[in-house]
C-alpha cells in the first residue's frame, strides 16, 4: 500500500460547474488546488456555493462540467468508494452525521464499511476519539451530547476513515466560545489537509494561513488569510464582515500547521 | 449533561439479568409469555408459580417492583374490559354482595387478568434490563430482516430530535399567544406537524448523504464481535423452562 506522494496535490478542482435540478446555477467554473498538509479556509456568504462545492468533493453531487481529483485520484464512478474514503466530510448539522445509537458505533460505521473488523476496528475508533479528546464519550448516545461534543465526535467519525482531506462545513456554527476554542485546538493538532468552509473570519484567520473566497459559484479571491481580510472591497463585495472591533493586523499570525 | 436515560423503560443496573445476551433474553421472554398464555385458566396454582418466578427475576434484576407495577398501567383498559365480563356473560351465576356474577365471566376475567399481568410484567422486565440499541441488535441476531431493525434504529435515534423540534415549535406558538382550547384552533398545530414532517424528510436525505459519505452500501456493518453465549442460554432458559413445564402439567391435569 503506497500513500499518495508528497508532490501530488491533496485536492484539484478544475472548471467545476453544477446546476441544481430546479435550474439554479450553484457553481460556474470553479478552480481550486490544495497542497498536501495545507489548511485552507473557504469563505463566502450564504448561497455562494460553498456547501455545493463540498458535496462535489466526495461525489454526493456529480458535476455538470469539470473535474475533481483527490490525492491524485480522479473522481468517477469507478473511484467513488475510494474518493469517499479519502475525503472526510463533516456536515453542518452533527445530528445528520451522528445516526448510530452510540458514539462508539457511529465512529466505527465508516471504517467498518471499509471492511475493518475486530481489534483493528476498535483501535481505529479509539485513536479517532482520542484525537478529538472524546474518549470518555464513547458509550454515550449522540443526542445526549452538548453541541461542542457533537461537533468533535462528528470530526472523529471521519478521522476514523484516515482521510487525505478533511472537509468541514461551517464547523463553528452554533458553538459557544469555549467549545469553539476546543474545536480550534483539535483541528490545529490534526496533521491532515483541511478545507474549512466558514463565514467566521476570525476562525479562518486563527487556523488557516491561506483562504479562498467564493462568490457566484467561482473563486473570486485566493491568498494569505491576513491579506484577504484586509481587502475591504473584496469583503464588501462578498457580504463578508469582520467581527466588531476585530483588526486582522493586530492579531498574531496563524499558527503553523501540524 | 450526564448520561441521562431518556428511554423511560430502561433501569440502569448491573445485574445478571442485564448482562444476558439480548437475543437470548428476547427468546426466553417470548417462550415464557407463550407458555403462560397456553396454560389453562383453571390451573390457578400454575399462574401463582409463574408470578413468583417472574417476581424473582425482577428481584434478581434489581428492578424496583414499583417501577414494574407503574408501567403495567398500559394493560388497564384490558383489565376494565375483563372486569365487565362477569356482569355481561350469560350462564350459571354466583351471587356476591347481592350482585349476580356469571361463573363463565369470572373465569374469563381471571384469564385475562392473570395472563395479561404476567405477560406485561415479563416484557417490562425485558425492556427494563435491555437498552434499546442492544434490543435491536438482539433482533438482528435473531434474523429479523435488517430493513426493519435499521428503521427501528433510526426511529430511536431521531425520535428525540423530532420531538424536540415539535416542542420548540409549540413553545414558539405559545410565546406568540397561541392557547389552543377549541377544535377550530387546531389549524396551527396541523401546520406545525406538516413542517416537522417536511423537515424530517429533508433530514432523512441529509443523513443518507452523510451515510454515503462514509461508505454506506445498504447493509449496516456488524460492529460487535459474535460472542459465545452458551452459558447465557442455560441461565436464561430457567424461566421459560419453568413456564413450559407448568403449562404442560396444567394441560395434563386439567380435565
Amino acid at each position: 500500500m503506497t500513500g499518495p506522494r508528497d508532490d501530488v496535490p491533496a485536492l484539484v478542482v478544475e472548471d467545476l460547474a453544477f446546476t441544481y435540478p430546479d435550474g439554479s446555477e450553484a457553481l460556474r467554473g470553479l478552480d481550486l488546488r490544495v497542497a498536501r498538509g495545507e489548511r485552507v479556509a473557504v469563505l463566502g456568504p450564504n448561497g455562494a456555493g460553498k456547501t455545493t462545492l463540498a458535496l462535489h468533493l466526495n461525489g454526493i453531487h456529480r458535476a455538470t462540467r469539470g473535474r475533481v481529483e483527490v490525492a491524485g485520484l480522479e473522481l468517477e464512478d469507478a473511484t467513488l468508494r475510494e474518493v469517499r474514503r479519502r475525503v472526510g466530510m463533516v456536515f453542518q448539522d452533527p445530528d445528520d452525521q451522528l445516526f448510530m445509537p452510540t458514539v462508539r458505533e457511529d465512529v466505527a460505521f465508516g471504517p467498518a464499511n471499509l471492511g475493518l473488523a475486530g481489534d483493528e476496528l476498535l483501535e481505529r475508533v479509539a485513536a479517532a476519539l482520542a484525537a478529538v479528546d472524546a474518549t470518555h464519550l464513547a458509550g454515550r448516545a449522540p443526542h445526549h451530547l452538548s453541541g461542542g461534543e457533537r461537533r468533535r465526535v462528528a470530526v472523529a467519525t471521519v478521522l476514523a476513515m484516515r482521510p487525505d482531506v478533511l472537509v468541514l462545513d461551517e464547523p463553528t456554527s452554533g458553538l459557544d466560545p469555549a467549545s469553539r476554542r476546543e474545536l480550534v485546538q483539535v483541528l490545529a493538532a490534526l496533521p491532515v489537509t483541511q478545507l474549512l468552509i466558514t463565514h467566521d473570519l476570525s476562525f479562518a484567520l486563527e487556523l488557516c494561513p491561506r483562504s479562498v473566497v467564493i462568490g457566484g459559484g467561482r473563486v473570486v479571491g485566493d491568498g494569505p488569510t491576513a491579506q484577504l481580510l484586509l481587502d475591504e472591497q473584496l469583503l464588501a463585495a462578498n457580504r463578508l464582515e469582520l467581527p466588531y472591533g476585530f483588526d486582522p493586523r493586530t492579531v498574531a499570525p496563524a499558527s503553523p500547521r501540524g | 449533561m450526564g448520561a441521562g436515560h431518556a428511554h423511560a423503560l430502561y433501569v440502569h443496573e448491573h445485574s445478571p439479568v442485564h448482562r444476558l445476551a439480548p437475543h437470548v433474553k428476547i427468546v426466553a421472554a417470548f417462550v415464557f409469555v407463550f407458555a403462560v398464555a397456553v396454560t389453562p385458566r383453571e390451573a390457578v396454582w400454575a399462574f401463582g408459580i409463574d408470578l413468583v418466578a417472574i417476581a424473582t427475576v425482577i428481584r434478581i434484576a434489581r428492578v424496583p417492583y414499583r417501577f414494574v407495577l407503574l408501567r403495567m398501567a398500559v394493560i388497564l383498559p384490558f383489565l376494565v374490559a375483563a372486569l365487565l365480563l362477569p356482569l355481561v356473560a350469560s350462564g350459571p351465576q354466583v351471587v356476591v354482595f347481592g350482585v349476580g356474577l356469571a361463573t363463565e365471566g369470572l373465569w374469563g376475567a381471571w384469564n385475562v387478568v392473570a395472563k395479561a399481568g404476567i405477560g406485561s410484567a415479563t416484557s417490562i422486565t425485558l425492556a427494563a434490563t435491555t437498552e434499546v440499541p442492544r434490543l435491536l441488535r438482539g433482533l438482528d441476531r435473531l434474523r429479523v430482516p435488517p430493513v426493519l431493525t435499521q428503521i427501528a434504529t433510526f426511529m430511536v435515534r431521531y425520535l428525540e430530535v423530532v420531538a424536540g423540534e415539535l416542542s420548540r415549535q409549540r413553545t414558539a406558538m405559545v410565546a406568540r399567544g397561541h392557547d389552543p382550547r377549541w377544535l377550530w384552533q387546531v389549524r396551527p398545530i396541523a401546520a406545525s406537524l406538516g413542517t416537522v414532517f417536511v423537515r424530517s424528510y429533508e433530514r432523512g436525505e441529509r443523513v443518507h448523504a452523510a451515510m454515503l459519505a462514509r461508505g454506506y452500501e445498504r447493509t449496516m456493518p456488524v460492529l460487535e464481535p459474535v460472542v459465545r453465549v452458551e452459558a447465557d442460554w442455560w441461565r436464561a432458559s430457567l424461566l421459560p423452562a419453568l413456564g413450559v413445564t407448568l403449562a404442560v402439567v396444567a394441560l395434563v391435569v386439567t380435565p
